[in-house]
């Protein structure tokens, strides 16, 4: 701390004060008309911008969405407490921005870059506008590089690759955030920087999902952008799209891969269709507007893979839209499947049924992720697809009755030890090696003999004594991603002799079943 | 302003323009609303619906002939045949708009913390001719002390502030940076 002595402080401020330039500003004036329910009509300002930010009287911004032919619809993006009608209002001649920069790695913020975590104000000069057009085809590479999400039956089946938008969709209490936590704590040393944007949430949730990423030493590497159900619509509208600006900046400017998860689309359709209604523009399907389509595409159009002459970098994106009673036909669902490149759908039967993630993998899909996917998991995970969906329509069929060939009742255990092998706990990300040894094994039918009840158990201890006993094959998959003959083999050798040394003391137990 | 005020001001003001007598018009058309309102059982009378729209004429005719264009008596019996006697007021604020336009005559607001004398209004309205090439300049003057100093100048959507009050607001945003 340098001293400052306070004659050097009342000087600077005299030649502040001295060097104040005297001049008359001129500025653009309008009056407010109507206010009430965080909208306000205006009259006058007739160059205004469309989304141009207006300055109220009490200090607050609000955004110009409608300019009609005699007056002006402007939501507020604060309170409307000291707004009257015939306030004074002022144009700015920009459109709405947040501070953007590395920052913000690390802090809770609002939709206006405000800071909520209480360690102090956000110092960069650098703003980047909330809208910002999509980049076109010529500044696009197609994904190569995989998004590893750490969870087994996405990595293996619905792989995701970097720039590519994935949606999370299912009904409330199916783990669809969890799914997007684990991915982000799942980044640690990946050089992936994640926005996680809460939409329209209890602001108890957001603090609990701040408190798992501490826990686990993944806000070192993200950014929360927080707008909770008591926010008002028009923050809740802003917050996806200025937490793309903000992954926009880390991947225009730092040329750095961003997982941006949003949190979710549904909430940020009905505080759309909240502003709309209120600006009396008029309804559609299911009372949403016309352009609620164009909401959800224009910012998941914003996920791109950047091209080498560009200097690279990319945004991923994952979106989480609630249904209805498992309904995917309902209107913002088509819209969003129909935008991402591919989904994740979660049924609430499986949650119950205890497969934990709820992954219903016939109607999730990831259609350009399998470029990306890491070539030894993709030649390993090929067959489990096909084989999940045999046993389950011979599952349907073997509940009514029990006598069973025997190539009926091996694919029936198989079936089940597959589905064992996919179920994973909560912040228990696997790595790229854990899932290719637990892959391997499983589909290589190594699990017959394995109660269903242990394999979660046998598929750990099975990592734990491959990754003690032969690093090198590890190594050979960390670093190349291929499966070599001899790491093949390695593996192959390994398992038999985990199961033989399991065998011993288990023995018993077996026997006496 | 709606699209009824703006239509009926705009036929008012070609009839206006024919014989060049917008401020006739305005001047009249403001004194006989000015009548009207001071008169409450009058208005309550033109406003009613169910009175029958020739009785309401005859008591135009009666109340201003002779006081008023006989055009614009004819204008108010077309507001009372459409139905529109509500509107008369805002009709006549736009018509004022509308003919200020065609006159290019600019509508000044001054405000200050203090009176301003002759001479600095012509000041004022010398400048404001030049700058925005006004044939004429109309100035409404409007008091208000928590200027502290200066004046604020209001034409149309523009505000010109050289008041003491923004610049200490200016000076204590610059010391906080």
């Amino acid at each position: 701390m340098i001293h400052l002595k306070p004659e050097e402080i009342s000087s600077i401020i005299r030649q502040q004060i001295e060097g104040y330039e005297i001049t008359a500003k001129s500025e653009e004036i309008g009056h407010v008309l109507q206010v009430g329910d965080g909208i306000a009509r205006i009259y006058g300002l007739k160059d205004c911008m469309y989304n141009e930010l207006l300055l109220f009287e009490n200090g607050v911004s609000g955004m110009a969405m409608n300019l009609e032919e005699d007056s002006i619809g402007c939501v507020l993006l604060g309170t409307d407490e000291g707004i009257s009608e015939g306030s004074e209002v002022k144009r700015t001649y920009q459109t709405a921005s947040v501070p953007v920069g590395e920052v913000l790695i690390g802090r809770v913020v609002n939709p206006l870059g405000e800071p909520l975590d209480g360690r102090g104000e956000i110092r960069t000069n650098k703003r980047r506008p909330v809208e910002f057009l999509a980049p076109g085809v010529i500044d696009r590479k197609s994904v190569n590089k995989p998004l590893q999400t750490g969870i087994l039956a996405i990595d293996s089946m619905i792989p995701i690759g970097r720039g590519q938008r994935e949606l999370i969709i299912g009904d409330r209490q199916t783990g669809k955030t969890a799914i997007a936590i684990d991915t982000i704590i799942n980044q640690k040393g990946e050089d992936v920087i994640c926005i996680y944007v809460a939409i329209g949430q209890k602001a108890s949730n957001i603090a609990s999902i701040v408190d798992v990423l501490e826990r686990h030493g993944a806000m070192d590497y993200s950014i929360i952008v927080s707008s909770t159900a008591s926010d008002m619509s028009t923050l809740q509208y802003l917050a996806p799209y200025a937490g793309c600006a903000m992954a926009e900046d880390l991947m225009y400017d730092g040329h750095k891969d961003v997982l941006i998860v949003y949190d979710d689309l549904s909430k940020h359709a009905v505080a759309y269709r909240e502003m709309a209604l209120l600006l009396r523009r008029p309804p559609g399907r299911e009372a949403y507007p016309g352009d609620v389509f164009y909401l959800h595409s224009r910012l998941l159009e914003r996920a791109a893979k950047l091209s080498d002459e560009l200097g690279g970098g990319s945004i991923t994106a994952l979106p989480i839209i609630e249904t209805l009673a498992g309904d995917l036909s309902a209107y913002i669902p088509t819209n969003v499947i129909s935008i991402t490149d591919g989904q994740i759908y979660l049924e609430t039967e499986l949650f119950f049924s205890g497969q934990r993630p709820a992954i219903n993998i016939g109607l999730s899909v990831s259609r350009v992720g399998g470029a990306a996917q890491v070539p030894a998991i993709k030649k390993v995970a090929a067959p489990l697809r096909i084989n999940l969906a045999q046993y389950r329509e011979l599952a349907i069929f073997a509940q009514f009755g029990s006598d069973l060939d025997k190539s009926t009742q091996e694919m029936l255990t198989q079936g089940d030890r597959l589905l064992a092998t996919l179920k994973q706990a909560q912040y228990s990300p696997l790595s790229i090696e854990e899932q290719f040894i637990i892959l391997y094994a499983a589909t290589r039918k190594c699990l017959l003999d394995i109660p269903v009840k242990d394999v979660s158990q046998f598929n750990k201890d099975l990592c734990i004594f491959i990754k003690d006993k032969y690093p090198e094959m590890v190594e050979t998959i960390k670093s190349t991603g291929e499966l070599t003959p001899r790491a093949r083999e390695m593996l192959r050798q390994g398992i038999d002799e985990f199961k033989k040394r399991r065998a011993i003391p288990l023995g018993d137990d077996l026997s006496a079943e | 302003m709606s699209l009824v005020e703006r239509r009926y001001a705009a036929s008012l003001l070609e009839l206006a323009e024919d014989r060049d007598l917008y401020e006739p018009f305005y001047r009249e058309l403001k004194m006989a609303s000015n009548i009207i309102h001071k008169n409450e059982r009058l208005e309550s009378f033109l406003l009613d619906l169910q009175v029958d729209s020739s009785k309401k004429k005859k008591v135009i005719f009666a109340v201003f002939n002779g006081n008023i264009m006989q055009e614009l008596i004819n204008f108010l019996n077309v507001l009372i045949d459409k139905n529109r006697f509500e509107y008369l007021d805002p009709i006549i604020e736009e018509f004022r708009i509308m003919a200020d336009q065609k006159q290019n005559i600019l509508n000044v607001t001054v405000v200050s913390a203090f009176p301003i004398d002759e001479l600095q209004l012509q000041e004022i309205k010398r400048k404001c001719k030049n700058k925005y090439m006004a044939s004429k300049v109309r100035v409404h003057l409007q008091e208000d002390k928590s200027l502290l100093g200066g004046i604020k100048l209001k034409i149309g959507d523009t505000m010109i502030d050289g008041t003491v009050k923004s610049r200490l607001e200016e000076l204590r945003k610059t010391l906080l940076q």
